[in-house]
């Protein structure tokens, strides 16, 4: 993908914090461009409102996602959050149908601080709940094994697993010695998110063949 | 796994394959049990990570005015467009003068209303764990409501609204769920019902959004002008300016 160019709307070095992940810059970003990418949705493309909000969302995710790959560089990032907001809501249909949408309306539809016992109750039909059981499972699981992991494991895995940061970039980031150093990291804090959702799956009574997640 | 399944399992998680790439992406995952385990534990990451940060992003925005701008009514731009169209004006000012002029219409007092009525009133709370006392529907109407699911969370409040003694809360988020799904009048009856207290203020406000998009402007009008000192008072001013 070609690297996007040229901007003013953040200096360089709110540039350089919005792609190491930091979420003050992005809340700053976001409000700053809610209002001129929103109403280009409503008013020109006639997405409706609520839509547009949540295409602006994705796409303001998306563009950081890509900042934190390094395939965006400090430029006009809102240029480049309008096309990807546009792209969005023209590819809507397959955009909502997407399991990751399908996963945070799952997400959506669960009552904050549900307790263990309640945990079968949330479990719905497929039909229903747009994902299936195992996934949904997953979900639950994972909810309550991320709690538990320390920050540096967290972060380190959401750097890793969820942007997809080369391991050569996180070297300086977590002070370690070698790309091979961080590696080993990942792959003990994946060890240990993984031994935490064994244990979590014990307290709910569940066994490991209802969710489809990797376990030690 | 290799960097390209990684960049896969993003784009086939966020919907972004199609065609070819999709079909034999999805199956891969019928036949490599490691690659669809680590693509269901990336899928129920992102998802929860991507819940979190959108619920603090939109949580952000909360406390601001922050609404939709209709492209061409701000930026740097315009002063570019502006210094443009003088330039214009005076080189065609001769021109011009025999011909018609079209002076720019304002927005109308009922687009401006449209545009508040998108900023929904915030969600109330819906759970409050132990100490909970709110019943079931009302709760799961509250969290529908907070996910912007309005046709929903009119659905349920409407009925508990209904009935005798229903609190103004209550009354309130009935009338601000018709609201947002553009049911005027059953969003002014149960707005209307709202007695003096914490949320009569509200819900005269939204009251008078209502009757404008229901055409009612003399009654809006009416509605408005007490509100003059309230808490929307920059709003009603826009809105009392766009009505004369």
């Amino acid at each position: 993908m070609a690297k996007q160019t040229a901007s003013n709307t953040l200096t360089a070095s709110e540039f350089e914090r919005f792609a190491a992940g930091d979420e003050a810059v992005l809340t700053a970003f976001f409000k700053q461009h809610f209002g001129y990418v929103t109403g280009w949705l409503i008013y020109r493309e006639k997405c409706p409102p609520d839509q547009a909000r949540e295409w602006y969302a994705d796409a303001v995710l998306r563009v950081r996602l890509k900042a934190m790959q390094g395939e965006v560089t400090a430029g006009n990032l809102r240029a480049y959050l309008l096309k990807t907001a546009i792209n969005f809501h023209k590819m809507e249909q397959r955009r909502e149908s997407s399991l990751l949408k399908r996963h945070e309306r799952f997400l959506d539809q669960l009552p904050p601080d549900a307790a263990d016992e309640d945990f079968d109750t949330l479990i719905k039909e497929e039909e229903t709940a747009g994902i299936d059981l195992k996934q949904q499972r997953n979900i639950l699981v994972l909810q309550k094994a991320l709690a538990l992991l320390g920050d540096g494991c967290k972060q380190l895995l959401t750097d890793t697993i969820l942007h997809g940061i080369k391991v050569g970039q996180l070297v300086e980031k977590y002070g370690l010695k070698d790309a091979r150093s961080v590696t080993a990291k990942k792959q003990d804090c994946k060890g240990q998110l993984q031994r935490l959702v064994h244990k979590v799956l014990q307290q709910l009574g569940w066994s490991a063949d209802q969710i489809s997640i990797p376990l030690p | 796994m290799n960097y390209t399944d990684e960049t896969q399992i993003q784009d086939y998680a966020a919907g972004l394959l199609s065609g070819s790439q999709k079909a034999a992406f999805e199956r891969r995952l019928q036949v490599e049990p490691e690659l669809k385990a680590e693509f269901d534990l990336y899928v129920a990451m992102m998802a929860l990570d991507q819940q979190r940060l959108k619920k603090s992003l939109f949580d952000s925005l909360e406390h601001q005015e922050t609404q939709p701008v209709k492209p061409g009514t701000s930026g740097k731009w315009i002063w570019g467009a502006a210094a443009l169209a003088v330039l214009i004006l005076i080189g065609g000012w001769y021109a011009m003068q025999s011909k018609p002029q079209t002076p720019a219409q304002p927005a109308t007092a009922q687009e401006i209303a449209l545009t508040f009525i998108r900023d929904a009133y915030p969600s109330p709370v819906a759970s409050m764990g132990s100490n909970d006392t709110l019943q079931a529907t009302q709760q799961k109407a509250y969290l529908a409501y907070r996910k912007k699911q309005y046709a929903e969370a009119a659905s349920l409040l409407k009925p508990i609204a209904d009935q005798p003694g229903a609190t103004d809360e209550l009354l309130f988020y009935a009338g601000e769920s018709c609201l947002q799904t553009s049911d005027w009048n059953a969003a002014i009856a149960y707005f209307e019902k709202v007695g003096p207290g914490y949320w009569n203020q509200n819900a005269q406000w939204r009251l008078a959004l209502a009757m404008l998009q229901a055409g009612k402007t003399d009654a809006a009008k009416s509605l408005l002008e007490p509100l003059r000192t309230g808490n929307k008072k920059k709003e009603v001013e826009i809105l009392l300016k766009a009505l004369q």
